[in-house]
């Protein structure tokens, strides 16, 4: 039977051959990052055989399972706790990652990853074909490899890759994905050798070559899959062209590669590559150029491309013809599943918020904003299971916290009724989504999928129905549960009183309800909400002005998206004054104290109060004795963000 | 990168070791946390696509001694020679530009101008060595710690 999805993307659920396999559909679950699961002396843990069971039951037609690195040094080694393949004693729990992958009837294919000038993390060196040190100061600094090195690590990658065939993969990929030792050699940024690995383009291309040949003589007939930039991103520091990085694509191809990956950028380039300020397709010329110079060779891309819509015209138009999806299969596993039943408004998207790559250059195990069960596949405490007893659970809340918490503990088999005072579900993220100047239609479709879930569940939500004591006198004995979702709102009591004429508004006002404001503005309060709504007011003309009491800006923004802010900031002109004390609100303006105890009044036709703030308790207390289970999930314990709200209510809907 | 490459005007900003010092003088709380033998250069790629990592000529240095940062003249001719912590790498016409507002402050053009990656910042000494210098706090000032990996 055909089913809705595979009529919809018959490109994407086209079957395939590759190499002698035949595959399920065109979608390649990429290793386009490392997961920190595992063990610190490179063996696979039980919590990363969890996860990639998980994965190998996404519906993909080939995956790739993470980079392992080939060294017994660990030069290679780019992650706290990357995997390795460099001998014999880590094959037992590759080869059960090869078998749950056969067993999802899937083509397995390992990566082998040296992470070159970004490897080393145990040793306090990295290597790289010559010493250009460090941009950024996470990584080592650098050796240069000699001759007998360079032939000693090709070696150990064609070990790596005989040991990968042996655990039972069906293929091996190489990756110079972002910046690693396959990319240090061919970039001029980091390759300033003099002798035959370094100096022109193809001098340059000469280690990857001579690793492409060795491998291939290893592996036999297995085919080799190599991931190259067919941008580096770091033209505005003089490094390879665009023409460059496709002159050494071509010499890949004709070293006899099996399958091409194009990748973009480096973990140092200056600009974005898949933040959800890269518009979804930015990347995808690359693709097209590569396929239009190689058209017989097979071509997988995926940058920024997580709608599988987009990415079944693209094979459709002959730009690529595999998807490689990672991280819209770490937001959601079952992507590929629902897309083929006709489901896709129901799968969680990825929202490019990078939490996944802030935890990794923490040496954290990632984790990912949309799913809270990523890394948890083992625990019991994270899985939907029957509830024993069924109870009758009131969430007043209808954000992503008291939403998540809802879903969960309804799929558990609670009678589960959602109370929201607004006229929609959404709360706070509603205001974020429809100011965040990186791609406000990420952050909706988290909405509109809630929206689709709760419907589809049949999950009662009463909408413009804000619980109150005396509402919840008239309930008693009604809910077994009350489970408060109620979010975080400005602090004004942290603030001096605004005096009379003073023009202030609440920051959420503006973002959630449209409240206008004059054109000059002072926004109080530098942080996560103030910052998204003085940007969104400057990007629609007004005038604004930022006044935060701590040192800086954005202090509760996560690492990845600091940077943003600040050249948004920037970008738009907006001032921002950092390290005083609001003194006075009124109607001149905001009169701040600065550290010296002077004072100035900055002019405001209009106020915006965006910090501090505080978790919306109230109601703890006063429902308190009015119901046997009462719990918090979400900013309305301590105001955070998106993760933390997903993470908090879904669990708490696991264990009630 | 050849260092008749670079431009007069740079050469000049460079060597302007007293224009300098009193930017240094100006931001002497910046650089109080670093210990004496903290060293900051300042290099020349040359026109704008000029690549980083391939560079030669004059080094503006910010030698952090116990009297205070001092402004000096001196040397590129390598990473591995060139005796600094950080190397900051800026095109002829953001060196010029700087040079221009040395009595107005260049700092805070600078700044900006790292933070948009405009001007390039290399890293010469381990993490742990630079936070044992002190530069945890300048990183902060100089907006690095804000950069990220993986955009």
């Amino acid at each position: 039977m055909t089913l809705p999805g595979e009529k919809q993307f018959p490109n994407l659920f086209q079957e395939a051959q590759f190499a002698g396999f035949k595959l399920a559909n065109r979608i390649k679950f990429g290793a386009c990052c490392v997961s920190n699961f595992n063990d610190r002396d490179g063996f696979i843990s039980p919590r990363e055989l969890a996860r990639t069971k998980v994965i190998s039951e996404t519906g993909c037609g080939m995956i790739t399972n993470q980079g392992a690195y080939p060294d017994p040094l660990g030069e290679g080694k780019g992650y706290f706790s990357q995997i390795a393949l460099y001998d014999d004693k880590f094959m037992p729990q590759f080869e059960e990652i090869a078998g749950y992958i056969h067993d999802a009837g899937a083509m397995a294919i390992q990566q082998i990853l040296h992470a070159g000038r970004y490897g080393g993390i145990d040793i306090g060196y990295c290597v790289q074909p010559s010493t250009v040190p460090q941009t950024l100061p996470h990584f080592r600094p650098p050796r240069e490899m000699s001759k007998e090195q360079i032939h000693e690590c090709i070696r150990q990658h064609a070990d790596a890759c005989e040991r990968a065939i042996r655990c039972g993969y069906d293929g091996v990929e190489v990756t110079s994905f972002m910046g690693y030792l396959l990319a240090n050699f061919l970039s001029s940024f980091t390759n300033k050798r003099t002798d035959e690995y370094g100096g022109s383009v193809r001098n340059r291309g000469r280690f990857m070559v001579e690793l492409i040949d060795e491998i291939k003589q290893t592996i036999g007939d297995k085919p080799l899959i190599i991931r190259l930039n067919g941008a580096e991103l770091m033209d505005k520091w003089g490094c390879n062209s665009e023409d460059e990085c496709f002159e050494q694509i071509q010499m890949a191809a004709d070293a006899g590669v099996d399958m091409m990956s194009i990748t973009v950028g480096w973990q140092e380039a200056p600009e974005s590559s898949i933040g959800r300020d890269v518009a979804p397709g930015h990347w995808n010329r690359l693709a097209a150029r590569c396929k239009k110079m190689l058209p017989d060779l097979p071509l997988a891309f995926g940058v920024r491309l997580p709608d599988p819509e987009m990415a079944d015209k693209c094979i459709a138009d002959g730009e690529f013809d595999f998807w490689e999806v990672c991280r819209p299969l770490l937001a959601d596993p079952q992507m590929v599943h629902k897309a083929r039943q006709g489901r896709l408004d129901e799968v969680r998207r990825c929202v490019g918020s990078l939490n996944c790559l802030s935890r990794l250059f923490r040496d954290l195990p990632y984790t990912c904003t949309m799913n809270p069960t990523l890394g948890h596949e083992y625990e019991p405490e994270y899985s939907i299971t029957p509830a024993v007893t069924k109870k009758r659970v009131m969430v007043v809340g209808a954000g992503p916290a008291g939403l998540e918490c809802a879903i969960a503990a309804h799929k558990r088999g609670h009678e589960v009724t959602v109370y929201e005072k607004s006229d929609r579900v959404g709360g706070a993220l509603r205001g974020y989504a429809e100011h965040d100047l990186a791609n406000k239609d990420d952050l909706r479709s988290v909405i509109a999928q809630y929206e689709v879930v709760i419907a589809r569940l049949g999950i009662e939500v009463k909408l413009n129905t804000e619980p109150t004591p005396k509402m919840m006198r008239t309930l008693l004995h009604q809910y077994d549960v009350v489970v408060l979702a109620t979010g975080a709102s400005t602090d004004t009591g942290a603030l001096p009183e605004a005096e009379d004429g003073a023009p202030v508004v609440d920051a959420l006002d503006i973002a959630v309800n449209g409240a206008e404001v004059g054109n000059k503005v002072v926004v109080v309060g530098g942080n996560k909400v103030g910052l998204t709504v003085a940007e969104s007011l400057s990007q629609r003309g007004h005038e604004v002005i930022i006044v935060e009491r701590g040192k800086r800006v954005a202090d509760d923004v996560s690492p990845t998206w600091k940077w943003r802010h600040k050249a948004w900031i920037e970008e738009l002109g907006i001032e921002s004054v950092t390290g005083v004390r609001v003194a006075a609100l009124t109607g001149a303006g905001v009169t701040v104290m600065n550290g010296d105890g002077s004072e100035r009044t900055i002019a405001a036709d209009s106020i915006v109060l965006a910090g501090p703030r505080r978790p919306n308790q109230e109601l703890y207390n006063d429902f308190l004795w009015m119901v046997d289970e009462i719990y918090m999930a979400g900013d309305v314990h301590a105001p955070r963000d998106l993760t933390q709200a997903i993470h908090e209510g879904y669990r708490l809907g696991c264990r009630i | 990168m050849k260092d008749t490459a670079i431009s007069e005007g740079a050469r000049r900003g460079m060597a302007d070791a007293a224009g300098w010092q009193a930017v240094l003088d100006r931001n002497r709380a910046l650089f109080a946390p670093l210990s004496d033998g903290a060293r900051i250069g300042l290099v020349s790629r040359g026109g704008a696509d000029g690549p980083v990592s391939d560079l030669d000529g004059p080094m503006l240095v910010w030698a952090v001694t116990r009297q205070g940062a001092r402004a000096e003249a001196a040397a590129f001719s390598g990473f591995q020679e060139a005796g600094v912590d950080l190397l900051l790498v800026a095109d002829d016409a953001i060196l010029a530009g700087l040079h221009a507002r040395l009595a107005d402050d260049a700092l805070p053009d600078l700044v900006k101008r790292i933070n948009r990656k405009e001007v390039a910042v290399f890293y010469l000494r381990a993490r742990g060595e630079l936070d044992d210098l002190g530069y945890e706090e300048l990183f902060d000032e100089l907006g690095i710690s804000f950069m990220g990996a993986c955009r």
